[in-house]
């Protein structure tokens, strides 16, 4: 999850993150505005084909997108199932794009460098209230909470199967709902103390 | 200096300090006490993280609950989960946050992480996913951190509970040879040994002040007398 490859420094890794931010995002929308086959199989090829090109690590790289790959197969499955192969190569060839563009942008750009690229895109909204330094604090935290929470997850399925209690969602979500609580408690008190006040 | 003067701390009807004045000059200050004693309500209202319900408490002639800002800038604070505080996913991403807080320009933001990670062993680790780190690892970024923005004192609520035998050790060696002032809240009796004065907190009250050979075995008594009792 979110992993960051920077043992080796490769082309990826120079192209500015704010460039890098902006092809994702430009590609995600591309994907959704076009059904034109041709054209969404050469992105998905060519999503494919960048982190090869940067020689990035495949195994970190595939254990990141391997659960998204399961949801793609499985959306691709009832497309095909349901009679229609077309859509299932829209889909499966849009969220395959997006996912391994993602993968590539996280393994090679560190949160600080998207957060200040984020902060420099939304300056010019200021005036309209957004406050740019929040955003891009906000992006950080997410980004670095993710994995805690999917550990807090395991850990806690592994204390109710222990329980005897693994069929029960009930017995996930509640503990999970008191410890993310106590921890966004816990967390805005330690921004405070490291002197950060939204300023 | 961190100066109590008629301090008292309640939430709602509950009366978590009763009204204490106390000043503290010492580089070592532990203190210990039972589970919700007020430990750690007294450790946060150092550093302005809570405001006095009663009372003053000043650092350095700074109000804590006015001067807020300058306060945290001059303590730090370190708790005692590490996952809660490391804001940043990459080691070297969260020892600058503070720093970059401060808007410092880059290069003296990446010298003073470079001293800080170097001092405390952890060049090795600047690259990592702070997610990724052991328990004892997170607990060393947590506090090199703190330590990074230079403050004067530094106050840990239970800084090595949740770590190994090992991590203990290398914590409590971190916090001797720190230069600072620093004011550690722990259930870790044999760490306080060189520490120059202990409080002893139970319900809500300092019920003994005094240097670890006194405090230590009044502590221990304390409780044995309450197991005794229950
Ligand atoms: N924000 C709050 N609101 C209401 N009650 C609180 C709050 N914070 C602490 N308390 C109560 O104040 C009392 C003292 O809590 P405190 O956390 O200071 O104890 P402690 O000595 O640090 O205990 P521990 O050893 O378990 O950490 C407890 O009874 C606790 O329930
Ligand atoms: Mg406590």
């Amino acid at each position: 999850m979110f992993e960051i490859c920077l043992t080796r420094i490769t082309w990826l890794h120079r192209i500015p993150a704010g460039v890098k931010l902006f092809a994702l995002a430009a590609a995600g929308a591309a994907v959704f505005l076009t059904d034109d086959v041709r054209i969404l199989g050469g992105l998905v090829a060519f999503a494919a084909l960048l982190p090869l090109s940067a020689w990035l690590p495949a195994r970190p790289l595939f254990r990141q997108i391997a659960p998204a790959l399961v949801l793609i197969a499985a959306l691709a499955a009832f497309h095909l199932v349901t009679g229609d192969p077309r859509d299932a190569f829209l889909v499966s060839a849009r969220l395959g794009t997006v996912i391994l563009l993602a993968a590539a942008l996280t393994f090679t750009t560190r949160v600080s460098a998207m957060v200040d690229a984020l902060e420099r895109v939304l300056t010019p909204l200021k005036c309209i209230g957004v406050d740019p330094a929040k955003a891009g604090f906000t992006l950080a935290l997410a980004i670095r909470f993710i994995p805690v929470l999917f550990t807090m997850i395991a850990e806690i399925r592994e204390a109710q199967r222990a329980r005897g209690l693994e069929g029960s969602v009930f017995a996930v979500v509640m503990p999970l709902l008191v410890r993310t609580l106590r921890m966004a408690d816990d967390l805005a008190e330690a921004i405070a103390a490291r002197g950060y006040d939204g300023n | 200096m961190i100066e109590f003067d008629n301090v008292s701390m309640r939430f709602g009807d509950l009366t978590v300090l009763e009204p204490f004045s106390l000043s503290l000059a010492e580089r070592r200050v532990a203190v210990i006490g039972a589970n919700g004693s007020g430990k750690s309500t007294f450790a946060r209202l150092i550093n302005g993280l809570l405001a006095p319900s009663t009372g003053t408490v000043r650092v350095d002639g700074l109000c804590t609950a006015k001067d807020a800002r300058a306060v945290r800038r001059k303590v730090g604070f370190v708790f005692q989960n590490p996952d809660n505080q490391i804001v940043y996913p990459l080691v070297e991403e969260d020892v600058a946050f503070g720093l970059k807080n401060l808007k410092l320009p880059k290069a003296e933001i990446a010298a003073r992480v470079d001293a800080v990670l170097a001092r405390y062993g952890m060049e090795s680790l600047r690259l990592r996913p702070a997610h990724l780190l052991s328990g004892g690892q997170k607990q060393m970024l947590a506090i090199s951190a703190v330590l990074v923005m230079e403050p004067a004192y530094v106050v840990f609520d239970e800084p090595t509970t949740l770590l190994d035998l090992r991590n203990k050790r290398r914590v409590a060696a971190a916090i001797a040879e720190m230069p600072q002032t620093a004011v550690v809240v722990s259930h870790d009796l044999e760490f306080l040994t060189d520490f120059e004065r202990v409080l002893v907190f139970e319900a809500g009250r300092i019920v003994c002040d005094a240097p670890p050979a006194e405090a230590v075995p009044f502590y221990r008594e304390l409780m044995a007398a309450e197991a005794g009792g229950v």
